[in-house]
């Protein structure tokens, strides 16, 4: 796959703290990448620097097309709020002058908005302001898309047609990279999910489907566990146990469907509490990701 | 990007206050020179008297415009705004360069409208003439004494206030620039008033220093600076608009060199 975006050795230290320790990442034409993390891990600094609004202190930013266009969506609605949609995005065009009328009207309408509504943006609710930031962003066709927290103030519709907007884009090339508190969005929208604590990479989890099958499974005890684990090794597949320790609750992958498994737990004498189908667990993930301290994880 | 830079500052509800502020400034001025009925004055006595007098001009006109633009850099910080522009910006030189151009525009925008604001209200409380008055040309001798502005009497008055709106221009452009350029480094919004408002009481304080009188940028704001002949320190217009072009150009290139290092 072509690659959109390589970021070697990124650094970023503030003072005396260092925001972002070392970040390698690679980002693929039409993939959507998740960023995850706490508050402060450094998740918008990152979106920040690949932007071009803050300097990295080291490493660097390789685009694969120097003039390939960066949309941006920012954690907050950025508007001009005596001037209506329109032209708030007509001003933003003037920066670059590659488009028109038309295509700001084009993105307008993909997200919902009336080109031709004369009310002031100030008067806009936080959802409509949310999307006329979404048609900022896509209305250059960009190559890369920066979604920071893009779900805030969306109603449900708006959430499910950002979700639609998102998998046309990627289907049509753009490289998308979203940074968001919701686990359940990220995971619903996003291809591949780095999580981030204090300034680095702690664990990439890819979404993608594949050829395998993600089940969730609980057994009754320590016994059922080991048992069900010397099978999944033995049999190619892969068991990644979830939090807390005497829970004994994991994700396996393996080639087999749900039907297909269940008798040879029962041969093997494994008392199943629980089975159904998942995709690889992001709460899960990160919650094992995330360091505990003084009772809470952080 | 100058053009966008420019409607955005604009193009906002704060603008109003030119309106207010610009009406109070000249009737008080209009006030203290109706109080002497034998006065030959008109309606230029309303725009000079205002444009001209150092009080007004520090604490009205300069300060009202210092509130209105230096928000500039550190208003787009906290709204999220350059994230927008920078990241369509081919470098950031341009940008910042945008940002001067913007402010020197609101600057011509500001005074047009503060001496178009002034002219009505002086045509509703002073004779219109097509010349200069015998008060702005040849004072009274009470007036000398306290100090007034002395207009040569061959100036005609419409290009002297083309003249002043350019000067007055220039001038709260390049004073600006300072404080926009000091919330790049400290991105507060209230850093522009701040340093300008000690800035005033600092210039009031040294105002009898010769040498601080020469070297600080205030005395030259004013273009009536150059019509008071007692004045304590004389500055020539065109040593202070080279003082000027010297602070502009300085603060520009200061600018972008420090744009290419700023987070935003």
């Amino acid at each position: 796959m072509e690659e959109v975006l390589k970021l070697k050795s990124i650094k970023k230290a503030i003072g005396r703290k260092t925001i972002l320790k070392k970040i390698d990442l690679t980002l693929e034409k039409g993939e959507i990448l998740g960023i995850i993390g706490p508050n402060g891990a450094g998740k918008s600094t990152l979106l920040k620097i690949i932007s071009g609004t803050m300097v990295p202190t080291a490493g660097s930013i390789e685009f694969s097309d120097r003039n390939g266009i960066i949309g941006i969506v920012p954690e907050t609605p950025a508007i001009l709020p005596s001037l209506d949609g329109f032209h708030n995005l007509q001003l933003l065009a003037s920066i670059r002058g590659k488009i028109g009328k038309r295509e700001i009207k084009e993105a307008m309408e993909t997200v919902g908005l009336d080109p031709s509504n004369p009310k002031p943006v100030g008067s806009y609710s936080l959802g409509m302001k949310q999307r006329l930031m979404l048609a900022q962003s896509i209305m250059e066709k960009p190559r890369l898309l920066l979604l920071d927290e893009p779900t805030n103030g969306l109603d449900p519709l708006g959430i499910i047609d950002l979700r639609s907007l998102l998998f046309d884009l990627s289907n049509q090339g753009v490289a998308v990279i979203i940074a968001s508190h919701l686990l359940r969005e990220i995971e619903v929208m996003c291809h591949r999910v780095i999580i981030f604590n204090d300034g680095h990479i702690i664990r990439e989890v890819n979404l993608r489907k594949g050829d395998q099958e993600f089940i969730e499974i609980g057994v009754s005890g320590p016994e059922d566990w080991d048992t069900l684990s010397r099978w999944v090794e033995a049999n190619d597949g892969q068991i990644q146990k979830l939090p807390p320790k005497d829970i004994y609750k994991g994700i396996l992958r393996t080639s087999l469907s749900i039907p297909q498994l269940l008798p040879h737990l029962t041969y093997l004498g494994v008392r199943v509490e629980s089975i159904q189908p998942a995709r690889a667990n992001l709460e899960a993930a990160f919650l094992e990701s995330a360091h505990l301290k003084e009772g809470a994880y952080r | 990007m100058w053009k966008m830079e420019t409607v955005k500052l604009v193009r906002r509800k704060r603008w109003l206050a030119i309106i207010p502020a610009f009406l109070v400034a000249s009737l008080l001025r209009i006030d203290s020179i109706s109080a002497y009925e034998q006065l030959d004055v008109n309606v230029w006595d309303g725009i000079f008297g205002t444009f001209f007098h150092y009080v007004y001009f520090r604490f009205i006109i300069l300060l009202l415009f210092v509130f209105l633009a230096t928000d500039s850099i550190s208003g787009d910080i906290s709204s999220k705004w350059t994230y927008l522009t920078l990241s369509r910006c081919s470098n950031r030189s341009q940008w910042w360069l945008s940002k001067v151009a913007s402010i020197y525009t609101a600057a011509l925008i500001y005074s047009t409208v503060g001496v178009l604001i002034v002219f009505l209200v002086s045509l509703t409380q002073l004779p219109y003439g097509g010349t200069l008055s015998a008060f702005a040309t040849n004072p009274p001798d009470l007036f000398k004494a306290i100090g007034t502005y002395v207009i040569p009497k061959n100036m005609n008055p419409f290009v002297l206030t083309g003249q002043l709106v350019l000067y007055t221009s220039f001038a709260l452009g390049t004073f600006c620039l300072i404080p926009v350029f000091l919330s790049m480094i400290i991105p507060k919004t209230h850093i522009g008033p701040t340093v300008s408002l000690v800035w005033i009481f600092v210039s009031q304080f040294f105002q009898n220093n010769h040498v601080y009188m020469r070297l600080d940028i205030m005395p030259r704001l004013l273009y009536g600076a150059f019509f008071y002949p007692d004045a304590l320190v004389s500055f020539s217009l065109n040593s202070s608009l080279i003082y000027l072009l010297i602070v502009a150009v300085g603060f520009s290139c200061a600018g972008i060199y420090l744009v290419r290092k700023a987070d935003f």
